[in-house]
């Protein structure tokens, strides 16, 4: 019972690094632009299909990786550019609706060039193994994902905290009259922050590929969580989007897994592992609903 | 001169008409299969205009209406199966729990705003949703059989499509008429003054929560009762009716026929259901078109949607009769 | 006379920084008393705590004898203590009617009224219109609020002010983005609204806080610097250092 709660909340903290790539992009569109971005999903959905096509094409999945990045983020461009940039001014209604009409044409779309079939994508080859974390062996891909969501944070942390870029990215979300006046092209910043969001996502989407299926409509799930961790962490903020993360990651992977295993020792076990499943799926929602009832600007809000 | 009836009035009387033949038109014409369409828009119709109340008039986006609509038609299966014969007392228990549920939902939600009113509304409605995934003893993920519709009485068989087609019908008529009065009201006229400017009601004196708490309630209400007409058409509900997609339908069904324009669901029921029938059956993959339709009349649109709708619904220079479309 | 408003020792702090310090004034029924300092004194938000937007922290505040401060917003408007804001606050897409409609409809009835029609009511109409009047708009009655101009569009918002049947007004800068004409037009307004009526007005345009106020208030880093009639004001030197500089232009 120890050994799986071990594996399941590592199993957690994977998902929260995952989560966390996500919803790092999203609050910071979110934050800088005042923009409510559904189509974020999609692009993590880009990323995992051009990774799994790139993989196949060179057989490698680090090519795939490398290839689906630029790819990806290539798509996430064009959208800003031709679609979404005319929308930042109007009122989240319309936010909605343009990007919630992203994600139909988006799904559709990759069925159309890939087929209404999942497309494979295997563990890189050196990875594929376990390591031995004391009694429990443990996925090294599921380990280097963890490694890598961290550096990710480290690298953002220090990007929004250190550097030039970091403080237009601020002032941007602050005040856009003061980022114009301080000399900061507003609207290609707005455009980076925007690219950059989609790379984390794409990345994210590479990562989580070889776990599930890359199938349309992957994305729609995550979307869901990633929102729900910007919110509980509070909208704009980095750190929020890693505490946000950190909290949905581990209670959901918990809750779905752990909580019908209790659930069975008290009820007849069909019932015990769907009742547990969906109360596991809803904790997480009830959580965030808690959350904003104690703090209505979520956890961490960036300072507006 | 004072004109009896206006234009707009004598189009609907129409059209009404019109609905009221055409399930007998359509069999002449040897396409009963639109009869069964035509009731899926109707249903539509109300659960979009319930939502146009809230979002439409009460500026409120609410991105779960879904679950009202779920619960209503769980609700009313739900019955039946247990032995409920008694349509009336369906679909009053249908009304009942969306009314009930929707002033939950509500109380909770209006005490956040903009971005945060989405999410908690979101989420809230994907509490419902698992909800029933989650009830194996009801089907979970596969659904609830409806084994038969309740009993209408009146010695009437409501198993017939005739007589169905007539009860969804004269429901799409009431709820209109329903609606029609109540944004004509003072509540109306208040609620859509809380949707302009929410600080300038509080300073003058109302108490803009509970508006917008009760317009949830009588939103919840409206789609409850729809719920329970779809699970009676269809003789089968599943949970995927309260996932936030089909949330995501209805706004665009809002949005499409004109937010805050009183005949606003039912156009944009029509348009959609219209759209999607037409499209089904020429390609494989049609969501993509219907994406595209929708993107194309939010980038067209110069003021976001409302402007659309505000073009239509007033001259911006003076005019007399006031301000409001109806 | 009596006393509408006694303000004792009000307090509010933001965090660390008290935007409000210690402020007490005292505003004779029927008069028009200017509150006036540099941007940051502390006005709006002793506006927003007098109009019970914001709680105070702490101190008293009696409206015509009756304790306030522990009074919500709405309780407060129906006691006779109105608002208006600085920025031009109106119903945009409503017309003049529906607009002052909405604020006396409140007055008129108890419930919520579902099933009545608004254009039905008469009783609300005619005042709304005759509100309209009284503000100058009597010929804008279908016109929508976005349609107005600036100047009318600040008339309306006194209108819905009005509306609420107050015994005192607060006006945020009513003056704010105004050219003379309308400037001009706005301050006739405002002094015929007394003495029926109280004004607590906040303002930055001297011409017109000199032309109405029977008395001012200089607010300074959220304390009262001076009190007193408008020529004791004007000559005050510890508030000529501070704000008016050479006779007073804002």
């Amino acid at each position: 019972m120890g050994i799986l709660l071990l594996e399941q909340t590592l199993n957690g903290l994977q998902f929260s690094v995952t989560l966390f790539l996500i919803a790092a992009g999203l609050t910071l569109v979110f934050g800088v632009m005042n923009f409510v971005n559904l189509a974020h999903g999609s692009l993590f959905m880009v990323g995992a299909y051009f990774a799994a096509w790139f993989a196949g094409v060179f057989g490698s999945f680090w090519l795939g990786l490398l290839c689906a990045l630029p790819a990806t983020a290539l798509v996430g461009l064009v959208i800003e550019v031709l679609v979404l940039r005319r929308l930042y001014a109007k009122d989240h209604m319309v936010h909605v609706l343009a990007t919630f009409a992203l994600i139909l044409i988006f799904n559709d779309l990759v069925r159309i060039v890939w087929g209404p079939l999942p497309l494979p994508l295997d563990l890189p080859t050196g990875l594929a193994g376990a390591i031995n974390l004391g009694p429990v062996p443990y996925s090294s891909f599921r380990l280097v994902i963890m490694l890598s969501g961290v550096l990710v944070g480290l690298l953002l942390w220090f990007l929004v905290t250190r550097t030039r870029i970091g403080m237009w990215v601020r002032a941007g979300a602050n005040n856009r009259e003061m980022a114009i006046a301080m000399g900061v092209n507003v609207k290609w910043l707005y455009t980076a922050v925007f690219t950059f969001g989609t790379v984390l996502s794409a990345l994210a989407g590479v990562m989580l590929g070889p776990f599930v299926a890359v199938e349309s409509g992957m994305g729609d799930g995550v979307l869901i969580l990633a929102f729900v961790v910007v919110v509980i962490g509070g909208i704009g903020s980095v750190l929020g989007a890693a505490a946000g993360a950190l909290i949905v990651g581990v209670v959901d992977t918990l809750g779905r897994t752990a909580l019908p295993a209790l659930l069975s020792a008290l009820l007849p076990p069909t019932i015990a592992t769907s009742l547990g499943s969906a109360l596991g799926s809803m904790m997480i929602y009830l959580v965030m609903v808690l959350v904003l009832f104690w703090r209505p600007s979520g956890l961490f809000p960036a300072n507006t | 001169m004072k004109v009896l009836i206006s234009r707009s009035t004598l189009v609907w009387v129409l059209l009404f008409g019109l609905l009221a033949l055409f399930p007998w038109l359509a069999t002449v014409a040897g396409q009963d299969f639109y009869i069964g369409v035509v009731i899926r828009i109707m249903i539509f119709a109300i659960a979009a205009s319930s939502l146009n109340l809230i979002l439409g008039y009460g500026g409120m986006v609410s991105f779960g209406h879904a679950a009202f609509f779920g619960l209503g038609a769980y609700a009313a299966s739900i019955a039946v199966v247990h032995g409920a014969d008694n349509v009336w007392l369906v679909w009053a228990l249908a009304a009942l729990v969306g009314g009930l549920s929707a002033f939950a939902v509500g109380y909770v939600a209006t005490r956040t705003r903009g971005a945060y009113f989405i999410m908690i509304t979101l989420a809230m409605g994907q509490l419902f949703y698992f909800l029933f995934v989650g009830l194996r003893q009801y089907g979970g993920d596969d659904g609830l059989r409806m084994p038969a519709r309740p009993g209408l009485g009146l010695g009437l068989d409501i198993s017939s499509e005739m007589v169905f087609y007539a009860v969804v019908l004269l429901w799409t008529l009431l709820m209109h008429l329903m609606l029609a009065r109540l944004v004509r009201s003072r509540f109306g006229l208040a609620l859509e003054a809380v949707r302009e400017n929410e600080q300038r009601m509080g300073a003058i004196g109302y108490s803009t929560r509970q508006y917008r708490i009760i317009a949830f309630v009588v939103a919840g209400v409206m789609a409850g009762v729809a719920g329970a007409l779809l699970a009676m058409h269809n003789q089968f509900v599943s949970p995927k009716m309260l996932h936030w997609s089909q949330s995501g339908t209805l706004m665009i069904m809002v949005a499409l026929g004109g937010m805050g324009r009183l005949h606003g669901g039912f156009l944009g029921a029509a348009a959609l259901l219209l759209l999607e029938e037409v499209l089904s059956s020429y390609f494989s993959y049609w969501h993509i078109y219907v994406g595209a339709v929708l993107l194309l009349v939010v980038m067209v649109s110069p003021d976001g949607l409302a402007g659309l709708g505000r073009l239509f619904r007033r001259a911006p220079a003076a005019t007399t009769g006031g301000g409001r479309n109806q | 006379m009596s006393t509408a408003l006694q303000v004792d020792g009000l307090v509010k702090r933001f965090g660390g920084l008290e935007a409000t310090r210690d402020v007490s004034l005292q505003i004779e029924a029927g008069t028009i008393h200017a509150l006036i300092g540099p941007n940051g004194a502390g006005k709006t938000t002793l506006i927003s705590l007098l109009s019970g937007y914001q709680a105070a922290d702490a101190g008293s505040i009696a409206f015509f004898g009756k304790p306030l401060q522990h009074l919500t917003q709405q309780a407060r408007v129906r006691a006779g203590l109105v608002r208006s804001f600085q920025i031009t606050s109106v119903f945009g897409s409503l017309s003049v009617l529906e607009n002052l409609q909405v604020s006396v409809q409140r007055r008129h009835h108890r419930g919520f009224g579902f099933f009545a029609a608004a254009s039905a009511d008469r009783r609300a109409r005619d005042e709304a219109a005759a509100i309209a009047e009284r503000v100058g708009l009597g010929r804008q009655l279908g016109t929508c609020g976005d349609a107005l101009s600036h100047g009318m569009r600040r008339r309306l918002d006194v209108g819905l002010s009005l509306a609420c049947a107050p015994r005192m007004l607060l006006m945020d800068e009513p003056m704010a983005g105004m050219g003379h004409d309308e400037a001009d037009d706005v301050v006739a307004l405002i002094r015929s609204l007394t003495p029926e009526l109280t004004i607590l007005l906040v303002e930055h345009d001297m011409d017109a806080v000199f032309a109405l106020a029977d008395r001012i208030t200089v607010l300074l880093l959220g304390a009262v610097l001076a009190s007193g009639t408008a020529s004791e004001i004007r000559d005050n030197p510890e508030v000529r250092a501070a704000y008016l500089g050479d006779e007073g232009t804002a």
